[in-house]
């Protein structure tokens, strides 16, 4: 037999075309009345549905929301038993504020840093053997589940980034700006330029954090003026070649500078 | 009924008993003959076709537009209880007795067994469907839908789910098995 043969024997097959109409009225019967039933459930359903859905929602709210609590917890927490500490609270007396906080595992890592109100600086503050330092900055590790300190490291200021050319220019902005030439004396010398102390950040690196200093937006510093015993300071904002603010800074005390 | 009515109609459907009546009334004679067709059976038709059209409003209230045919959505339900059915190899009986109602004064009992007559007399294709249900499901399904059911191989594809070069790649190769099975009577 070829396919076109059976094709045409099936095309042309007498099919049957029966119904059994108590079969289909019976059926419609069984039909309509399970219409009403699933109808009824769904609406159950569906109210049981939204009520489901809200308390999905509600879940997820409190969920997110003790995620995102919980890292300010730990940060919290850590915060707390870094004050309770004696050498930081030393330090808090002295001007210092808690900084950055990271948190890796069970463990924090707290930046303490001395500011005044012209930003970072330092301050003489004793260590733990009661030895006077300049102290600028420190980085606290703290085991969370202990909740105690681990070690407390006090960092050192990065070196300064001046050029002599640099430097050159800030005695030259200095020396030709009227506001300094009103205030600071002919007479007084310059003492040193620094730049200002950089705000310190922490960043991850593997299981640990490091400080590191903050991006500089603008490059700055400070000349400090002396004439007897009393010092003045202009603040240069290099990029824009202008002096930003000029003040008396009293009489001389033992303040490390980091440039000459 | 076009696609745009089917949809408008099962919307209605899920709200309104006369929609959904008007429904089961449109496509019953259809898929009952069917099943008929696929299994040759009236007992099993019946049986088969209350589980498609159960199954068709338990699934009414999820139904999702698809961009295909009710009818093609009941005959999928169809054939998928088919399989179910061969897979099983047994047709319940309990349903006889629960989805017949009597429609005149005619025993449904009565009625039952002269469609079974009816049926004994098209020896023809009694024979030639004992042979297609011997075929995989697969060409049973592109055959009977296409030969008993005279649908074109676009709507074959719309049923079946598959792209129209595999529905005539199907038939194709369901025609060569079914030749040879014919060929052994």
């Amino acid at each position: 037999m070829e396919e076109k043969d059976l094709i045409k024997k099936l095309e042309e097959i007498s099919l049957p075309e029966i119904e059994i109409s108590s079969h289909k009225a019976g059926l419609k019967t069984l039909l309509v009345k399970k219409y009403f039933r699933e109808k009824r459930e769904k609406e159950i359903f569906g109210v049981f549905q939204k009520m489901l859905s809200a308390g999905v929602v509600v879940v997820l709210i409190i969920l997110i929301s003790a995620s995102l609590a919980f890292p300010k917890y730990s940060t919290a927490k850590a915060k707390d038993i870094a004050l309770r500490d004696p050498q930081i609270k030393e330090w808090i007396k002295k001007g210092a504020v808690v900084g950055d906080v990271k948190i890796i595992k069970n463990r924090a890592y707290v930046l303490v840093q001395p500011v005044d109100k012209n930003g970072i600086t330092s301050i003489q503050a004793e260590n733990k053997k009661g030895k006077g330092e300049e102290f600028y900055g420190a980085l606290a590790e703290i085991n969370l589940d202990e909740k105690k300190i681990a070690k407390i490291e006090t960092l050192t200021p990065p070196t300064s980034l001046l050029t002599e050319k640099e430097r050159e220019k800030v005695e030259e902005i200095a020396k030709s700006n009227p506001e300094i030439q009103k205030i600071v004396p002919k007479e007084a010398a310059v003492q040193s330029i620094k730049t200002p102390l950089p705000s310190l950040t922490l960043i991850k690196r593997g299981d640990s954090v490091e400080a590191v200093p903050e991006p500089e937006k603008e490059k700055r510093a400070s000349i400090i003026y002396q004439f007897g015993k009393n010092q003045w300071e202009g603040k240069i904002n290099l990029d824009e070649e202008k002096v930003e603010e000029v003040k008396f800074l009293g009489e001389v005390n033992d303040n490390a500078t980091f440039d000459k | 009924m076009s696609l745009d009515e089917d949809r408008e109609l099962i919307k209605r459907a899920k709200k309104d008993i006369q929609a959904f009546s008007k429904l089961y009334e449109k496509y019953y004679s259809r898929i009952f003959g069917y099943i008929l067709k696929r299994v040759a059976n009236l007992e099993a038709a019946q049986d088969i076709a209350s589980e498609t059209f159960l199954k068709a409003l338990r699934n009414l209230w999820r139904f999702r537009w698809q961009n295909i045919a009710f009818s093609a959505w009941l005959y999928r339900i169809a054939n998928n209880e088919i399989v179910n059915c061969f897979r099983k190899k047994k047709f319940k009986t309990a349903s006889l007795e629960q989805i017949r109602e009597p429609v005149s004064d005619d025993n449904p009992e009565k009625e039952f067994i002269e469609a079974q007559e009816r049926l004994e007399q098209h020896q023809d294709f009694l024979k030639i469907q004992k042979k297609i249900v011997q075929l995989p499901i697969k060409y049973q399904e592109v055959i009977t839908l296409r030969f008993f059911e005279k649908k074109q191989i676009k709507e074959i594809a719309e049923i079946l789910g598959k792209k129209e070069g595999t529905i005539k790649s199907l038939l194709h190769r369901g025609l060569g098995r079914l030749k040879k099975e014919l060929e052994t009577l």
